[in-house]
């Protein structure tokens, strides 16, 4: 286990840099020229281009690349170019923030999800399951902005119940979680459901029944068990599409976070903040990724993680 | 010639059948036996002859939908299975009459230790602690490992 975490560690260096990459070249394609936007209106060429030799933008881009990457294993990631502060203590300022909502939402994701597939795998065909389904099917139809755009009209506005925007207090918490757990609710939910109706049907199921065991020891025990296998491959990719969605969520809300710095650094032309930004987010996502595939041989101790 | 009171299993006129869309399959149909105390009882047939379906209606373990035990009765110890409650049929199940499937591959559960697993049964009629029971036997092959680790010969032991 352990040489296989060590070895994992290892190979996110190749997909980070890769990511790293993907970003820069990115960046350096969209339109806009940072030292333009930077200068404000009416800037002489001559102020643009001095800026531009400041920047460093005038170097050739692999140089740049290289550079930028020397600078980042050592926790640099420079300075943004808006408030020419570290990007790094920008990020760490938002970033609990970000993980807050996302982690809320995961809260969301896994319990709401996996109640409502169990429930309707073990009731199957009944008004329960159909219902289930149905708003599943629209948690995974809906877009997260919409949802959470119409959870802030009826529940903050009408019914005054949650704050409209901001962050700080739980009450903050609850709309922005449902809107971004929601869809990935939806998607456990029928994940649960279809992997738990194909486990039930096993042969060790009904080994556990001949033994005499109670209805709620055979679902749970021996069911469920098997059941979130393929359950946790899913929470696992949701994780990812999760901090996508914090960038929405965030900008409904009106909180600042992660999401929301990145956004508006894209916006501005900000490539040091968009670069370290992005790059956060990844590293986070493979450790995730790793998480999950250490809780698989946890689970199923036929995986061979050699 | 044993006595009539002797007797711990009647089954009479057994029906098990499946109602599917494509029609109505008769599994067992109409089956008859007896088996008095200490007696061993073989049922020998080609396969798909009902063997698995009938042992499986014995104990009410029937796949339902589909399968339904259609008619005929099932008495054990001179009291008929077939009107007993779940619960009853609980601590019936695994207690007084158990069942031993084969492939073990698939009939045992593939994330719990078979020694475990095994255990389970004795210690849920008996009210015994954790891994007192049942597990001595196992041991000659190593209970804690899961079923995977096994080799074929071991596997088939444990069936």
């Amino acid at each position: 286990m352990f040489v296989f975490i060590i070895r994992r560690v290892l190979q996110t260096i190749p997909v980070l840099l890769g990511v790293s990459l993907v970003v820069f070249l990115i960046m350096q394609m969209v339109p806009g020229d940072p030292a333009t936007l930077l200068a404000g209106e009416g800037a002489t060429k001559e102020t643009i281009e001095s800026l531009r030799h400041e920047l460093g933008l005038d170097r050739p881009i692999l140089y740049q690349y290289v550079d930028y990457v020397l600078h980042a294993v050592q926790g640099d990631f420079g300075e943004s170019l808006r408030s020419s502060r570290p990007v790094l203590d920008e990020i760490m300022v938002r970033l609990p923030i970000t993980l807050e909502l996302a982690l809320a939402s995961i809260f969301i994701t896994v319990v709401l999800g996996m109640i409502a597939g169990i429930i309707s795998a073990t009731k199957q065909y009944s008004a329960a399951d159909i219902s289930i389904m149905i708003v599943a099917l629209l948690g995974i139809s809906l877009p997260s902005f919409w949802l959470g755009l119409m959870l802030i009209y009826f529940f903050s506005v009408n019914l005054q119940l949650f704050p409209v925007s901001g962050w700080g207090t739980f009450s903050h918490m609850i709309l922005p979680a449902i809107t971004l757990g929601a869809g990935g609710a939806a998607i456990v939910a029928r994940m649960t459901r279809s992997s738990m109706l194909e486990v039930v049907r096993q042969d060790y199921i009904r080994t556990a029944r001949a033994k005499g065991l109670k209805e709620h020891i055979i679902i749970y025990k021996h069911g469920l068990k098997n059941a979130l296998i393929p359950v946790i491959t899913v929470v696992g990719l949701q994780f990812g599409a999760l901090l996508g969605g914090t960038v929405l969520t965030e900008s409904v809300f009106a909180i600042n976070g992660l999401g929301r710095l990145i956004v508006d650094a894209i916006r501005t032309r900000d490539l040091p903040m968009v670069q370290g930004g992005v790059l956060i987010a990844s590293v986070i996502f493979v450790f995730m990724n790793l998480a999950v595939d250490v809780l698989y041989r946890y689970f199923n101790k036929r995986i061979d993680l050699n | 010639m044993k006595k009539v009171d002797e007797k711990i299993l009647e089954v009479k006129n057994l029906q098990t059948h499946f109602f599917t869309d494509e029609g109505t399959s008769k599994a067992v149909n109409g089956i008859s036996f007896s088996l008095n105390k200490g007696e061993t009882l073989g049922i020998v047939g080609e396969s798909g002859s009902g063997k698995s379906i009938t042992s499986l209606s014995l104990l009410r373990l029937i796949p339902s939908p589909p399968g339904k035990i259609a008619g005929g009765s099932i008495l054990f110890k001179g009291e008929d299975l077939l009107t007993k409650t779940e619960k009853q049929m609980r601590s019936i199940r695994g207690n007084e009459i158990s069942m031993i499937f084969q492939e073990p591959m698939t009939s045992l559960n593939p994330v719990y230790p078979a020694g475990e697993q095994i255990a389970e049964a004795i210690r849920l009629h008996q009210k015994l602690g954790k891994r007192k029971h049942g597990i001595k036997r196992l041991t000659c092959f190593g209970s804690s490992a899961s079923l995977h680790q096994k080799r074929g010969q071991n596997r088939s032991r444990m069936s």
